[in-house]
């Protein structure tokens, strides 16, 4: 019996166990965003001049589009972009030279949240940026890392540090005027992660940002930049929650990831945003672009993530397959309970020769939850001998909750072949059944059974990413059967 | 005026024009019903690719033709003899035929029907079975959800009229043809209208067949509804092999009641740009639809399949086979929809769309699609694109067959499947002959294996 | 053990089971004939507690305890345990996840102690050995790909692992070949001890040659219409069920 199992019977703790806040002085601007917002923001940040312009060229297109309203089956309410503050730090944040000068209460925040930022205390071989609202508060083995030649280290670290990597990597992959929420993202975004891992360097450890939102009446921006040279490897974790808040939030993220020639990025997700209650009042809003770009032969991208958290998410983890035989995946468990909608799928494009890609996406609805599997697999003209293989199955767990599926395949070429599978079925009252027959109650076979339906993507997470994914799985759905 | 204004000007014209000629004679209700449609029409506008089911598919070219619509004397004279070399003779024991959308009585000849059986053409059943034409017409399609149903129905004149009464089952299957023929340098735009009601208990069977008499450019744009009543059983076999030049839509409603079994087969092989849209509402416990289709294409063919399968109540299996063929520059959309709502329980839905790529060139848009709302249910899609699996050419050849006809087996084989839904045998004989005259004269393929059904 | 007493119960309103009444003592193996759709497979359902089945009459005394009004998993908890006819697979899930979460919970149940992994193991591999299943099987998805024969095995050594003390196999013997029938009785046997009872639902005579019941119940359109000795299967292997449904409609 594998570890990942056994944190099912650990299904004990059934509230969203990170709604607190945390009391601490902020340094933030007040709501609204105009050209001059955006000089703040830079400035506060003391970004250089082209940092700023680039920002403000983001913020031209943006008012030149429109928010998307795309999907006819459901509707959110207009946000208020003026009521939004784009900027919060906690005070003692700035220039934090060793962890011991940290805010003790963002330290107590992090080991409540489970992640700590002490490096003895850590576990081996995970390294973390811990991003608390708008700036990264910590980062961990960088030394350790440094002597590989590796930069992990916050955004606005790697503009001021390694302004020629940034400048020629930032918005490579997702241009800022890409959509409506990544052109906002570049015009606001506060900080986030970057990394570079140089020519033939395998990371001897895994990667990780935990993003905190934590402030009221703020959107979360983060942007996330990785770039692995040729030959290169690198694995890298990402965890998010916030505070349980009447009010929606907005989070609009972008990652962008590049691998070159032979090099290989893993990039896990566990998106635990506070999804709000169970009457839908509240939770944050998902809106995150992501995309990574397979720009060398034979390199792969890998996107897993487990979506169990916010009340709106929208989310396209993507693969540009540009380089002959190179790879892209997608893994995805998405739940939908309460009143959840979770939009989410991914899009493959098949560019260069002998591409290959496969994804997996398992959706889980709930209560009144909507979940909605949305992808797009492309096979241009000259990507010969490409090979997708698509799965979606949907699980739905009482009458009231919905599941759909909305793959877009398009092929070009006669030797490469597209393949697309779903299913739906319901949680099998049988199985129910046949578990309690064996002295198990309901809430645990379902959480067995549900678990049992994910475990294939499940098994593409780190080790203690699964155990996590699998909790919060059965944390999720509590209540789901009457 | 851009095109799309200046097209939608050419209608109203066409309309004006209409409703003064031939027929002025129709009912008052029937008038109404196309006022009504040409204000959707003029609302509406054509749909551009901003328009979701309407993203891949561009309709430009249909509107470069001035399109007329062909009043009764004007229809060219077409030749029995002509007609007779196009048909099986088993499928033609009851044949309708309509030419540039009217109705031909010389050229049709109906057998004996069992009592109480209407089977005439719209025109005729407006005024002589005008009770039942008005209950029924305009009721099963949604003339709103699409711009070219509206244009039909603003138009609506001529096409297949069907009436089964209760517990009557008709043998022999019903053969509508639909011809269409240029004059000279005019264009014209059939818009047919048919009406099939298939009361409790009762049985039928009908082909649609679309042909052009000459390599003429035309536009068929026509509108079928199906009302299939408890217990009834419906087979509608439709062909399209419109020349080349052509532009082809259709849409096809079906309404369901309870027990009811409805079977659709749609062949699309001619037509530059062809259409269809399939909408069925599973409105009754039980009941059962199974949807099939195969487009063969080739040049600069653009064949689009847009087909909703809605299932409102429990217990009712749906199942949906379309296969497509490919070769040269032509391309295929295909939208599937299945959509249950809550108290659809016990839904069995089983979608599938597979195409098969000849050419480096072809482009494949397929999006199946399921919405689900209810939660005991089992719905399946799947959908594949890809070329000849070269291990089975192995196969083939290394058995000593040469690498042409290796190929040809092939994709002989891989359209059989689809048109071996046909439950009628002298439907489906006659579709695998179009089959594999198509796949021989507009694809070039030889030796071809004769179509074999397990 | 376990008395049933004018036992009415059916499925989406239509009356299967009309008046059951049976008595089992501890040490005792009780067979159940019949044949298709007299409801013997109701039967073992209902008293597993299937919640698709309703109980419309009678009474179900189980070691005291009113059987009937206990959820599925707590008459499991107390020791009923019910091998399938058509066991349920639970892909992504291993069947030693599976048994192990099932028996530490009717331990936990029982005021015992968990088994920790290794001493679940442990305990897994012996009674493997019982009904012969290949290591592999601890692995593998609960039922998923398995064959009919597998499967019943399994069922079996799930039995083997929970030790219930009520133990109804409800056409364990069907789709068996004779290898794999010999296997499943012969871990039936192994377990049978003077503290546990067993109800074996069968259709033919043929699985009572390698499980010797004690008593033979014939049931037939929801009642038992004879009871005797292990001769009467002979009986009816040789009569066949006619004559009995033929008394029956008599009586009736």
């Amino acid at each position: 019996m594998s570890d990942s199992e056994k944190s099912v019977e650990e299904l004990v703790s059934k509230e969203y166990k990170y709604g607190f806040t945390t009391d601490i002085e902020m340094d933030q601007i007040p709501p609204g965003l105009t050209e001059d917002v955006i000089r703040t923001i830079s400035h506060k940040k003391g970004e250089p001049e082209w940092m700023t312009e680039w920002r403000l060229r983001a913020y031209r297109a943006w008012l030149t589009m429109e928010e998307p309203h795309w999907w006819p089956n459901f509707k959110y309410p207009p946000i208020d972009y003026q009521a939004i503050s784009y900027y919060a730090a906690p005070k003692a944040a700035k220039k934090v030279e060793s962890l011991d000068q940290v805010d003790p209460k963002i330290l107590e925040t992090y080991e409540k949240l489970g992640i700590s930022l002490n490096e003895q205390k850590r576990m081996q071989g995970v390294a973390v940026d811990a991003v608390f609202d708008s700036v990264s508060v910590a980062t961990t083995f960088k030394e350790t890392l440094r002597e590989k030649g590796i930069i992990f280290c916050s955004m606005s670290e790697a503009i001021r540090e390694h302004p020629e990597l940034v400048q020629k990597y930032l918005g490579s992959v997702v241009p800022y005027s890409d959509n409506f929420f990544a052109a906002l993202n570049s015009a606001v975004f506060s900080d986030g992660s970057f990394c570079f891992i140089p020519k033939g360097v395998r990371c001897p450890m895994e990667l990780s940002t935990y993003f905190r939102i934590n402030a009221s009446n703020t959107g979360q921006f983060e942007r996330t930049l990785i770039v692995a040279e040729e030959s290169a490897y690198v694995s890298y974790l990402e965890g998010c929650t916030a505070p349980q808040r009447d009010e929606n939030q907005l989070h609009a993220a972008v990652v962008e990831i590049l691998a070159l020639d032979n090099a290989e990025v893993k990039y896990s997700t566990v998106q635990n945003w506070y999804s709000g209650d169970k009457d839908g009042i509240g939770g944050i809003y998902n809106f995150v672009t992501k995309r990574g770009k397979c720009a060398g032969v034979k390199a792969k991208i890998s996107w897993t993530q487990v979506e169990t958290g916010a009340a709106i998410t929208w989310k396209y983890p993507s693969v540009i397959l540009q380089g002959d035989e190179s790879i892209g995946e997608f893994y995805s468990v998405a739940v939908a309970n309460n009143k959840q909608i979770a939009d989410t799928g991914t899009k493959m494009h098949h560019i260069g020769k002998n591409t290959r890609s496969t994804i997996v996406s398992k959706g889980i609805s709930a209560g009144q939850g909507n979940n909605t599997y949305r992808g797009l697999v492309s096979i241009a003209k000259d990507a010969k001998n490409s090979r997708n293989y698509t799965q979606c199955d949907s699980m739905l767990i009482g009458n009231a909750c919905s599941a759909n599926t909305f793959p877009y395949i398009v092929v070009k070429n006669t030797s490469s072949s597209v393949e697309h599978e779903a299913s739906t079925s319901k949680i099998g009252e049988d199985q129910i059944f046949y578990c309690k027959q064996r002295g198990i109650n309901t809430e645990n076979a379902i959480s067995m059974i549900v678990n049992g339906f994910a475990k294939e993507v499940f098994k593409n997470l780190p080790m203690e990413f699964a155990v996590e994914a699998q909790k919060l799985l059965g944390v999720s759905l509590e209540g789901s059967v009457g | 005026m851009d095109t799309s204004q200046s097209q939608i000007q050419h209608y109203k014209n066409e309309f004006s024009a209409f409703e003064k000629n031939g027929a002025s004679k129709s009912p008052a209700w029937v008038h109404d019903i196309r006022k009504a449609a040409i204000e959707i029409f003029e609302k509406e506008g054509f749909p551009t690719k901003k328009n979701e089911a309407w993203r891949f598919t561009n309709i430009t070219p249909i509107l470069h033709s001035q399109f007329r619509y062909s009043s009764a004397p004007s229809v060219p004279k077409v030749e029995k003899k002509s007609i007779e070399q196009l048909l099986l003779k088993e499928t033609a024991q009851h044949l309708l035929v309509f030419v540039n959308g009217h109705f031909s009585k010389e050229l049709s000849a109906v057998g004996k029907l069992p009592d109480g059986v209407l089977l005439t053409n719209l025109a005729e059943a407006v005024v002589s079975h005008q009770k039942i034409a008005r209950r029924y017409l305009g009721k099963i399609a949604k003339t709103e959800q699409s711009v070219f149903s509206a244009l039909n129905t603003a138009f609506t004149y001529d096409g297949l009229f069907v009436y089964v009464p209760r517990g009557v089952q008709i043998a022999e299957p019903i053969h509508a043809l639909y011809l269409s023929s240029g004059a000279g340098e005019q264009v014209y735009v059939s818009a047919i209208r048919n009406l099939v009601i298939a009361e409790e208990e009762s049985s039928l069977m009908i082909m649609e067949n679309f042909l052009s008499l000459e390599e003429n450019k035309n536009f068929t744009n026509a509108v079928t509804e199906i009302e299939a009543k408890k217990k009834s059983r419906v087979e509608l076999v439709k062909v399209q092999h419109e020349s080349a030049a052509s532009f082809h839509y259709e849409n096809v409603h079906v309404h369901q009641e309870e027990t009811s079994n409805v079977a659709l087969f749609s062949l699309a092989a001619g037509s530059a740009l062809a259409r269809n849209d399939m909408q069925v509402i599973i409105d009754g416990e039980a009941a059962e639809c199974n949807l099939n289709g195969l487009y063969i294409v080739t040049g600069t063919q653009v064949v689009d399949h847009h087909t909703l399968m809605h299932h409102i109540h429990p217990n009712c299996p749906s199942h949906e086979l379309f296969k497509g063929i490919l070769d040269q520059d032509s391309r295929a959309i295909f939208n599937g929809r299945v959509y249950v709502e809550p108290e659809a329980q016990k839904t069995d839905s089983k979608q599938t769309n597979r195409n098969l790529l000849l050419s480096d060139n072809a482009t494949v848009n397929t999006k199946p699609e399921l919405e689900i709302f209810a939660d005991d249910v089992k719905c399946t899609h799947g959908a594949a694109v890809g070329g000849l699996n070269d291990q089975m050419v192995f196969y083939l050849k290394s058995r000593g067959i040469g690498e042409e006809t290796a190929k040809g087996m092939l994709v002989v084989g891989f359209a059989a499947e689809v048109t071996g839904k046909i439950s009628n045998e002298k439907f489906r004989q006659y579709v695998d002959a179009v089959v594999i005259d198509y796949l021989q004269t507009k694809l070039g393929m030889k030796d071809l294996p004769e179509i074999v059904h397990s | 053990m376990i008395e049933i007493k004018n036992l009415h119960a059916g499925i989406a309103g239509k009356e299967i089971l009309k008046g059951i009444d049976l008595k089992v003592n501890a040490g005792e193996i009780h067979a159940i004939m019949g044949p298709n759709g007299s409801g013997k497979s109701t039967l073992a359902q209902v008293l597993a507690g299937h919640p698709s089945y309703e109980v419309t009459g009678g009474s179900v005394i189980y070691d005291g305890k009113d059987l009937l009004e206990m959820e599925a998993e707590e008459r499991s908890q107390a020791g009923v345990f019910l091998a399938f006819q058509y066991p349920v697979e639970i892909p992504g899930v291993s069947n030693s996840y599976f048994l192990k979460a099932g028996l530490n919970e009717i331990r936990k149940a029982n005021g015992q102690e968990p088994l920790d992994s290794m001493q679940f193991l442990k305990l897994l591999r012996e009674k493997m050995k019982l009904v012969e299943m290949a290591d592999s099987f601890i692995y593998r998805p609960v039922n998923e790909g398995f064959s009919g024969g597998e499967k019943k095995r399994n069922e079996i050594l799930q039995m083997a692992v929970l030790e219930p003390k009520l133990a109804i196999l409800d056409e364990t013997d069907s789709g068996l070949d004779i290898d794999a029938l010999k296997i499943v009785a012969g871990g039936v046997n192994k377990l049978k001890s003077s503290d546990n009872a067993f109800i074996v639902v069968t259709h033919y005579q043929r699985l009572l040659n390698y499980i010797v019941p004690d008593f033979v119940h014939v049931l037939v359109n929801g009642k038992i219409v004879k009871s005797g000795g292990k001769e009467l299967a002979l009986e009816l292997e040789a009569e066949g069920y006619d004559q009995i449904k033929e008394d029956a409609k008599v009586t009736a």
